[in-house]
């Protein structure tokens, strides 16, 4: 078995097994290869889109990767299907960290984001807000798009410019 | 995830009539046999024609899939648990060279991203599986995937390790005639072909007893270091299309 170090490259092993079986039908069985396989392969996609985050980031000499660094990377490497829906999961993500459970769903209905609570823990929480607006970009009339069952959803990737980020 | 299985049942259903891809004959009659032109299948060989028939039940589970993830996006009320521990995720983005700080909401976007990137290379693989008629995913199937896949490029080093491995072990195990098809899934930068299984020799139908026992000395984790893997990024980088 490998030592603590090299375990710590890896995510555990049973998460992943548990994410291949979410998208496979109940008789599949996955090879104990397979499954260290996709393990090595996650670890080497992390660190991919990471350096490719991190060069924008030095080059607008900025100390912290950010998601938005993140999403950026992913649509240069041509992973284009995932930096859309996840724009749409930080944007989520955001709103829930600020406001409490029972106002979220009104919120977000009503396309309110200006009364967001910024957390003090979170400094860069703050320029989320310009960057993911959804009146703005129309998340919620694509939200209505896809109730309807017509064309995919596709949130419009705007990194925002010249904007410093805080240091955590 | 219970629409999702259905899909895929159904996808399967679909797979399976295809006369083409599920021949009445038994493979274990015609397979091994020197003249492909005798195997009823269409040329099980030709990477192209098998690209063009996978294209179709494949695409469909992709666009279903991410249909759902958008779907499931959409839905997600919970943003406190995550798939994979995010202090890991944090660890494995500053072992990148000259990454000094990492915000917390990187890891969280970075979670959902390698769930949704097992998912896909998971979904690729069973396509690969069942292209062999196995119902075991393999990791040459994986390979398979990754091959196929032009965004998947970064992660050809990885594989190609395992086909080493693969290699090695095609000498211990496997018939004469199994040992000349190997090579080929050693070319690391192009497509290779279809037909990945470990055990081509006849007879098919009981050398696939074979497939299920997994080989304890491959899954050595630290037969590989991931982050030495990656080919310089300024190439990477100029990638603008993917398949």
């Amino acid at each position: 078995m490998a030592g603590v170090r090299e375990q710590d490259q890896y995510m555990p092993i049973a998460n992943v097994i548990r994410i291949m079986r979410r998208i496979l039908p109940a008789h599949a069985k996955i090879s104990d290869d397979a499954k260290e396989t996709i393990q090595e392969c996650v670890s080497e996609y992390i660190s991919f889109i990471t350096a490719e985050a991190n060069e924008r980031c030095q080059r607008e000499q900025r100390k912290t990767v950010t998601a938005e660094d993140v999403l950026w990377a992913m649509e240069k490497l041509g992973f284009d299907n995932y930096a859309h829906p996840l724009s749409l999961y930080l944007h989520r993500y955001r709103e829930s960290e600020g406001e409490p459970a029972s106002v979220r769903r009104a919120s977000s209905a009503m396309g309110i984001n200006n009364n967001m609570v910024h957390p003090p823990y979170i400094n860069s929480h703050g320029f989320g807000m310009f960057d993911f607006d959804p009146s703005s970009q129309g998340f919620y009339r694509d939200d209505h798009n896809a109730a309807s069952g017509s064309g995919g959803f596709v949130a419009p990737f705007d990194p925002y410019a010249n904007i410093k980020r805080d240091a955590l | 995830m219970d629409q999702n299985q259905h899909d895929r049942l159904a996808q399967e259903a679909q797979y399976q009539s295809n006369p083409m891809m599920a021949p009445t004959i038994l493979p274990t009659q015609t397979y091994g046999h020197s003249l492909s032109s005798s195997y009823p299948r269409l040329h099980p060989y030709d990477p192209q024609a098998m690209y063009q028939l996978r294209q179709e039940p494949l695409q469909q589970q992709l666009t279903n899939f991410w249909a759902k993830k958008r779907q499931e996006i959409e839905e997600t009320t919970s943003f406190k648990t995550h798939s994979l521990p995010l202090a890991r995720i944090k660890k494995i983005m500053k072992g990148e060279e000259g990454v000094r700080m990492v915000s917390a909401e990187a890891s969280v976007v970075f979670a959902k991203a390698c769930e949704m990137f097992m998912m896909e290379l998971t979904i690729r693989a069973s396509g690969s599986a069942e292209e062999n008629q196995r119902k075991i995913i393999k990791k040459c199937d994986v390979a398979s995937a990754i091959s196929r896949t032009d965004v998947f490029d970064f992660l050809v080093d990885i594989v190609s390790g395992h086909n080493k491995i693969m290699e090695q072990q095609g000498f211990v195990g496997i018939p004469r005639i199994g040992t000349a098809l190997t090579p080929t899934e050693n070319v690391p930068y192009y497509q290779m072909p279809p037909h990945q299984s470990l055990v081509p020799g006849p007879p098919y139908g009981s050398s696939g007893m074979v497939v299920g026992m997994p080989v304890h000395y491959q899954n050595h984790p630290g037969l590989q270091t991931p982050t030495m893997g990656p080919t310089p990024n300024p190439q990477n980088s100029s990638r603008d299309s993917d398949s």
